[in-house]
């Protein structure tokens, strides 16, 4: 039980919606609507750019439905303000990297 | 097989003034055996003794006469001992296990393999049928005898194998952490220590697992082994002699499959050695930190209590009423009502999961900072781990032990409270644990290893031997002397049905 609890929370924190959706955590929810609609047509299109996505933690693999999962996510002010929170925690080690 | 359990079951036995031990299933009275009949594994065994003889005989008298036809007495004193001896002895004691498990078993022969072993003098009989399970299950095939096996360190091997192509490597490590602290007398042959293990640690190389192979390998034997667990600690980041990781890869089988691994290995140490190059610094971060120990628990690396304290002091400063005063504002932009809330329910959420990682870490809890932050943590990783005993203990009902209950399903069920007592002990709150052992532990599991023995008897014997040994143990940790000396003996009554 306690190896599938870390694996979600862990899954969780790298698949953070700001980072599949590669927006600032600042961003206005236009511009949210926006970058998943265009990411979930280049993934339509077969663009080989969109089916990565970067994270503090290396390269992840980006799906229509993670990208549909994190324009839900990101639409309840509530659960944007805890992933804006570890975004902006994770953006840090980032910047940091070479 | 009669244990103190059963002994008690009619008139159960006081500790300490209380009514304490469990009333076990009585044993149905035996009528008196008139006279002793050979037994049908005696038989067997006797019929092996015979081929082995006749067939080794002829083999060795006729490499005796045609050698020495051909040879005509030219042969000096070392090239007779080494015809006459050395090598006749080789074919007897280590060439039939060697086909078995290195040429037939791989290949899918299995009959041919379980023939290996019925001529391997290293394969007691009463193994056998538990190494073709054995066989069986590594080459991912039905076994119809399953359910008569016995429990032992072969169908262990067996089902942590099966765990471990499941995906559910948690099962298996506490498989292996139960056969690496078995009791003086349970039995873990040299070849299930070479090859059953083996199985498990080659598994976790070819996933990259290097932290499980690591682990697995610690209670593993054999050439092969022993270059991956070298192979392990090198990728893990430790020194490893190259001309040690070279005599390894000479001396173990598989060298062509494992020679990429260990040129690769060779080469970056070499490369190492003349500039060695700048790591990438670990995270500094509180969330980074956090996350990057997350990733680590679902790798299955040791993580250490003191490393989540750590932790807990960089979150300390992250999460402290300026933070959560900036989360509030962000919450009242964002149009959130109840913003404090929410901040606090982040902190909260933070708290739990580090509490999730320390009730999983090594090492004391005992040790926690003075602070307020980490006396909550502690206090919090130790409900979770008592929690964590409780549920176990749920699977462990005495009534629910009967025929369809294997006994090694029963065993599995034992490790997983096993290994929630460990991680709380090793956490150190023996005073909660010595209440939650008078409380429920030590009846419902006394219980249940009565149960399991009287329902199967021999063939839960190895099993019930393990957990008795391991309920004496937990008993002289809480200090209850009654239920140490009551489950030495279960133990002792358990090796003897063993041998």
């Amino acid at each position: 039980m306690i190896a599938g609890d870390f694996e979600n929370l862990a899954r969780e924190r790298v698949a953070n919606p700001f980072f599949v959706l590669a927006v600032a955590p600042d961003a206005a929810v236009a511009e949210i609507e926006r970058q998943g609609q265009r990411l979930l047509s280049e993934l339509a299109a077969g663009l080989e750019g969109a089916r990565r996505y970067p994270t503090p933690f290396g390269a992840r693999e980006r799906t229509p439905e993670l990208v549909r999962v994190a324009i839900a996510e990101l639409r309840d002010p509530v659960r944007r303000l805890a992933h804006e929170w570890w975004a902006r925690g994770l953006a840090d080690l980032a910047a940091a990297a070479p | 097989m009669t244990t103190v359990g059963a002994a008690m079951s009619s008139h159960p036995a006081m500790v300490r003034g209380e009514q304490s031990s469990p009333a076990p299933h009585a044993i149905p009275p035996r009528a008196p055996v008139a006279r002793r009949r050979p037994s049908r594994a005696n038989l067997h065994a006797t019929v092996r003794l015979l081929v082995w003889t006749a067939l080794w005989g002829t083999v060795l008298r006729n490499i005796g006469a045609s050698v020495g036809v051909w040879a005509e007495g030219s042969l000096g004193a070392a090239a007779t001992i080494l015809i006459g001896v050395v090598i006749p002895a080789w074919l007897f004691i280590v060439f039939p296990s060697w086909f078995a498990f290195r040429i037939a078993g791989p290949r899918g022969m299995r009959r041919l393999a379980a023939l290996g072993c019925w001529m391997s003098p290293l394969v007691r009989m009463r193994d056998l049928p538990s190494i073709g399970a054995w066989f069986d299950v590594t080459a991912d095939r039905p076994c119809p005898g399953w359910d008569e096996l016995p429990a032992d360190a072969w169908t262990a091997l067996a089902s942590a194998v099966q765990a471990d192509r499941r995906r559910s490597p948690a099962r298996a490590a506490e498989i292996a952490d139960a056969l690496a602290h078995l009791p003086a007398g349970a039995r873990f042959s040299w070849l299930a220590r070479v090859h059953g293990v083996e199985a498990l640690v080659v598994s976790a190389v070819a996933r990259r697992d290097w932290a499980t192979a690591a682990r697995h390998a610690r209670i593993g034997q054999g050439r092969l082994i022993r270059l991956l667990a070298l192979v392990a600690r090198g990728i893990g980041g430790q020194a490893v002699p190259r001309r040690q990781l070279w005599a390894s890869w000479l001396l173990a089988p598989m060298r062509c499959t494992t020679f990429p691994l260990v040129r690769a290995l060779a080469r970056r140490d070499a490369v190492a050695a003349g500039a060695r190059p700048s790591l990438p610094p670990p995270p500094s971060g509180a969330h980074a930190r956090h996350v990057a120990l997350l990733e680590a628990a679902v790798r299955h690396e040791e993580i250490r209590a003191d490393e989540v304290f750590a932790l807990a002091a960089v979150w300390q400063g992250a999460i402290d009423d300026a933070a959560l005063a900036v989360l509030r504002a962000r919450a009242l932009e964002l149009g959130i009502r109840d913003g404090a809330a929410r901040a606090l329910a982040l902190r909260d959420q933070v708290l739990g999961e580090l509490a999730l990682l320390l009730a999983r870490a090594d090492g004391e809890l005992a040790r926690a900072p003075g602070h307020a932050f980490g006396e909550t943590l502690a206090g919090r990783a130790r409900e979770q781990q008592l929690a964590r005993i409780r549920e176990a203990l749920g699977g462990l009902d005495a009534d629910a032990v009967g025929p369809a209950l294997h006994p090694l399903a029963a065993w599995e069920r034992w490790l997983t409270l096993r290994a929630a007592w460990e991680r709380a002990e090793q956490g150190g709150g023996r005073a909660a644990l010595a209440a939650l052992w008078r409380s429920t532990v030590r009846d419902s599991l006394w219980s249940y290893c009565c149960a399991l023995s009287h329902q199967h008897g021999a063939r839960a014997a190895w099993a019930v031997f393990v957990m008795f040994d391991w309920l004496a143990d937990r008993a002289e940790y809480v200090g209850d002397l009654v239920a140490v000396l009551a489950n030495r003996e279960n133990a002792r009554i358990a090796l003897a049905s063993l041998r």
